[in-house]
């Protein structure tokens, strides 16, 4: 099978000479269709210049990330707009909705933005809303929303235009337990059953759980890999990711 | 290294703020203006015809300073404003790095002083510059070029000009920053929008700003026609009741206009961010409301004076009017004197188109204990009453009074034909009216009373009264006419004169012995041959300097007034406008990372600020289409009403004069909305 996204000793550096930062120092990757892939590691060790190189919101230092085939390093213009909404699906820890628009609007938000028809967009929204539960809330405003509810909204809207990828950048991480669970189970449905590919980015290892793959960073390189195995239960996975954490947590303490 | 920050951050904030650099200069150009009126050509010249006005003129010009101190104090205020806040979350980075606030102050101190002295470089030479060309172009307007130019340039003006801008440069400065001293770091690194939508739009919200928008367009609708219909004008009252419901109705209008937005967010359904854009533009309309409706009402202010003033200075024409050019001043017949003769005698008689004597006198053959009732016309006030009954045109009838005065039939009649008129044909036993060009606005009653030939009795004689209204000048200064008087035939004029009436020799000049251009100058060589044979006479030439005074005066101020508000309407609008941008630039940023690159924005924005201008044009171009057409039928005399089509050229330049500065506004705002977004294209760093 072909990767969706094949990532190549990608750097990103911050600022020159004695206060140069490697927030990200070679890392090489692919996340393969129908995968739901973790990313681990703690504050400031480069997860979302991650994301942002791969959402082509910055520009790496060197290296390579090509989508489907594209190298995205060569987009520009229109192509690269294109890119980051249609290609792409983003979930952000705070939300990122707009505030003067209901909730129906801001799912309806990169429709407008990017195109698409209005026929398969209804459908779609029909089957979304349903899906993740949001159907009474379309008329509300952001304000009137509960933080599950509007994470669910920015789900849909990150999933309105079907994306090959969707980059989630620590999507619990403004939620309380309860909403954080459910959230999850939501998108580890849309992976089962749906297909959809998701590369997420957090520090919550229940959340992390929840995925197929994990990998953990450090000082912008990877450090570790974890794979759920077949039939492995939730709950061991769980155990595992801990395990390789409190390595994650001593080792940096070693070096310091 | 503090003074090179001051340095960088300055230059660059001019750069960046256009906006606010045009404000402070065109501050200084109004400020200029106005201080400079007095030497002007034109009121130079006035100043050698009227002192008396030149008095007038500078206890004006305190008054418009003090007015335009006020007013570009709020204009310097809200530029100013903006400008901090635009830089706020700078600022909030400056005091976390640890600079203390007093230090911050003074960097915006020096910085606002070193862009003052920007402002003054540019502004002052550019002020005297515009105050060359508007002396030059009236000048040529009013055909006073044989003074010869002088220039405008007035350190007292330029010294008064500086200081008053740096005053309210101060004030501004010294409100603004104590505010600034008093917020949180918090609150200055971060931007919030003012407002934050609570609820949806229930039904019940539609319809009852559907019901505000329907009140207020009926309200307009109601000032419009008293406007127009001339109702407003009867009485204080009325246009108060005019003004009050038509600002009530600009605010319920601008109110009410949300419903409008909403059913577009609803119904139409494409363009790039659509949405987006109409919620924006609805925003505005929920919390900002006010204030658009009242830049509206300043728009509408601006033009109705930029028209008011043009128009006044168009209908001026002192070539082209048939009037009297000089009166010789009466003096009761038999006292010897004969200013007809003497002129013939000095061989200026060819000079004068026509000559001619005019008798006026009091009834005096009545005994002194009659004075009060020589005249009694009470079957007159009667149909008078019936004609009219609001009272609104016949209050000036007293002035005729029970001991009016008299005017000689046939003197009268040759001076109207004189003048191209019709003569009145009275017969005996019959009177007829007249009335001075300004008391005759309400003549249509009058000319209906007169139809009805109402039974008068003079001095116990009967008569009716007849004819239509007269009212050609009797003399050459408009100010010592009579109001009103009785035209008497000659026969019964001398009877009730007793000999004892004031005769008036008045000339019209011959057109053809001189042009438009040398009509001043022929003024002043005719006069000075009278004064040599020491003729005591009026001429038009004070007639004229004083009602030049008045046009030139008048013509100047409402359209100086017409370009401050406009550009206080503008600036307020602008500012705004970006302060709201910047304050919501969260949700431009979100739009970012969902994928919208800057030409999509900045379409957007620009279609917003069309909208945020459009509206409070719109609304003001429909009251100004109004309102101007009220304002001529008020202040264009009857004459000139008739040429309302020749002022349609005048209004025209008008509308295009205002486009274009709205266009120029708009421009502005658009760049510094276009310069602000890419700002918001990069990431920003989450700490
Ligand atoms: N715009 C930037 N300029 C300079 N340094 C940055 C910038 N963004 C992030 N960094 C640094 O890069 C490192 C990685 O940051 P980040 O990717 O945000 O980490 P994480 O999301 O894992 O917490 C940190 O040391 C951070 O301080
Ligand atoms: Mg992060």
């Amino acid at each position: 099978m072909e990767p969706i996204l094949k990532i190549d000793s990608l750097k990103k550096y911050y600022g020159k000479g004695d206060s140069q930062t490697k927030a990200i120092d070679g890392i090489t990757f692919e996340v393969f269709p129908g995968e739901f892939l973790g990313i681990m590691g703690a504050s400031g060790s480069g997860k979302s210049t991650l994301l942002n190189c791969i959402a082509a919101v910055i520009k790496p230092t060197s290296g390579s990330i090509e989508m489907d085939g594209k190298e995205i390093g060569k987009l520009s213009g229109k192509k690269l707009a294109e890119y980051r909404g249609k290609d792409m699906g983003y979930l952000f820890q705070n939300f990122e909705l707009i505030d003067n628009l209901t909730g129906k609007e801001n799912i309806l938000l990169p429709v407008s933005l990017h195109g698409g028809t209005e026929k398969e967009g209804s459908e779609r929204f029909g089957k979304l809303t349903e899906y993740l539960e949001i159907k009474d809330i379309l008329n509300k405003f952001p304000s009137q929303m509960s933080g599950g509810e509007k994470q669910r909204i920015a789900a849909a809207r990150a999933l309105i235009l079907n994306p090959g990828l969707i980059l989630c950048d620590e999507p619990t991480g403004a939620l309380d337990s309860k909403n954080a669970k459910a959230l999850m189970t939501k998108l580890s449905g849309l992976n089962n059953e749906q297909g959809a590919t998701i590369l997420m980015v957090t520090h919550d290892s229940n959340a992390a759980s929840f995925c197929s793959r994990i990998m953990f960073i450090q000082d912008g390189k990877i450090f570790h890999e974890l794979r759920k195995e077949d039939g492995e239960d939730r709950k061991d996975f769980y155990d595992r990711i801990l395990k390789v954490l409190a390595q994650l947590g001593g080792g940096s303490s070693n070096v310091l | 290294m503090f003074f090179k920050l001051v340095y960088r951050n300055s230059v660059r904030s001019h750069k960046e703020n256009a906006l606010f650099m045009g404000s402070l200069i065109i501050s200084i150009i109004a400020f200029y203006v106005v201080l400079s009126l007095s030497n002007q050509d034109v009121m130079r010249y006035l100043k050698t015809l009227e002192s008396d006005a030149i008095r007038k003129l500078f206890s004006m010009i305190t008054v418009l300073y003090g007015f335009t101190l006020f007013i570009i104090f709020a204009l310097i205020y809200f530029a100013s404003k903006y400008q901090i806040e635009r830089r706020s979350h700078e600022f909030g980075v400056y005091i976390m790095m640890g600079m203390k606030r007093m230090k911050l102050l003074l960097m915006l101190l020096l910085e606002d002083i070193s862009s003052s002295v920007i402002a003054l470089l540019v502004g002052l030479p550019v002020s005297v510059l515009i105050t060359e060309v508007i002396s030059l172009l009236t000048v040529k307007a009013v055909g006073i070029g044989f003074m010869g130019h002088q220039s405008t340039w007035s350190l007292h003006a330029a010294l008064l000009t500086a200081a008053g801008f740096l005053g309210v440069k101060i004030l501004a400065f010294l409100i603004l920053s104590f505010n600034l001293a008093r917020k949180e770091v918090g609150t200055l690194l971060t931007d919030a929008p003012d407002n934050v939508r609570k609820k949806g739009y229930p039904l019940l919200h539609a319809v009852v700003q559907a019901v505000v928008l329907i009140l207020g367009i009926l309200l307009l609708i109601y000032a419009y026609d008293t406007g127009v219909s001339g109702t407003a004008w009867a009485g204080t009252r009325e246009l108060g009741k005019t003004v009050v419901t038509g600002v009530l109705g600009t605010l319920l209008v601008f109110r009410g206009l949300r419903f409008v937005i909403d059913l577009i967010v609803r119904l139409v359904k494409s363009g790039k961010l659509h949405v987006f854009t109409f919620r924006q533009i609805e925003d505005t309309v929920i919390f900002k409301s006010g204030t658009l409706a009242i830049c509206s009402l300043l728009i509408l202010v601006a033009s109705s004076c930029l028209a008011a003033g043009v128009a006044t200075f168009a209908s001026y024409d002192m070539y082209d009017k048939i009037r009297i050019d000089y009166t010789f001043t009466s003096f009761f017949k038999g006292d010897g004197s004969d200013p007809h003769k003497q002129i013939e005698e000095m061989g200026l008689a060819g000079e004068f188109l026509y000559l001619g004597e005019l008798r006026i006198a009091h009834p005096y053959v009545v005994g002194d204990e009659n004075y009060d009732s020589a005249f009694e016309a009470d079957e007159y006030k009667r149909l008078l009453d019936e004609l009219d009954p609001k009272f609104q045109y016949h209050n000036n009838w007293d002035d005729l009074g029970g001991f009016p005065f008299m005017i000689c039939l046939s003197d009268y009649n040759k001076l109207a034909v004189a003048m191209g008129g019709e003569p009145l044909d009275l017969q005996e036993g019959e009177l007829g009216l007249y009335r001075s060009e300004s008391f005759a606005k309400g003549g249509n009653i009058d000319n209906q009373v007169l139809e009805r030939r109402p039974r008068v009795t003079l001095v116990g004689k009967e008569y009716v009264m007849t004819g239509t209204v007269q009212n050609y000048p009797i003399v050459t200064d408009m100010f010592t006419t009579l109001s009103g008087a009785v035209i008497v035939p000659d026969a019964d004029f001398d009877y009730f004169a007793d000999g004892r009436e004031e005769v008036y020799v008045n000339g019209i000049l011959d057109r053809t012995k001189y042009t438009r251009s040398d009509m001043v100058e022929n003024y002043t060589k005719l006069n000075k041959l009278f004064d040599l044979e020491g003729l005591e006479y009026e001429s038009y030439l004070q007639n004229m300097g004083r009602q030049l005074f008045y046009l030139v005066a008048a013509s100047y101020i409402t359209i100086y007034l017409a370009l401050i508000f406009l550009v206080v309407a503008n600036t307020i609008l602008g500012v705004q406008f970006l302060m709201g941008q910047k304050r919501t630039s969260r949700r431009y940023r979100t739009l970012v990372k969902l994928g919208a690159d800057h030409p999509t924005l900045y379409k957007s924005s620009k279609k917003q600020i069309n909208w945020y201008f459009g509206l409070p044009i719109a609304v003001a171009a429909a009251s100004t289409f109004f309102a101007t057409k009220a304002l001529f039928n008020a202040i264009l005399s009857s004459r000139t009403k008739t040429n309302i089509d020749e002022m349609l050229p005048v209004v025209l330049i008008v509308v295009v004069v205002f486009i274009l500065i709205e266009c120029l506004y708009m421009h502005i705002v658009k760049r510094s909305s276009s310069r602000f977004l890419e700002t918001l294209m990069t990431p920003e760093r989450e700490e």
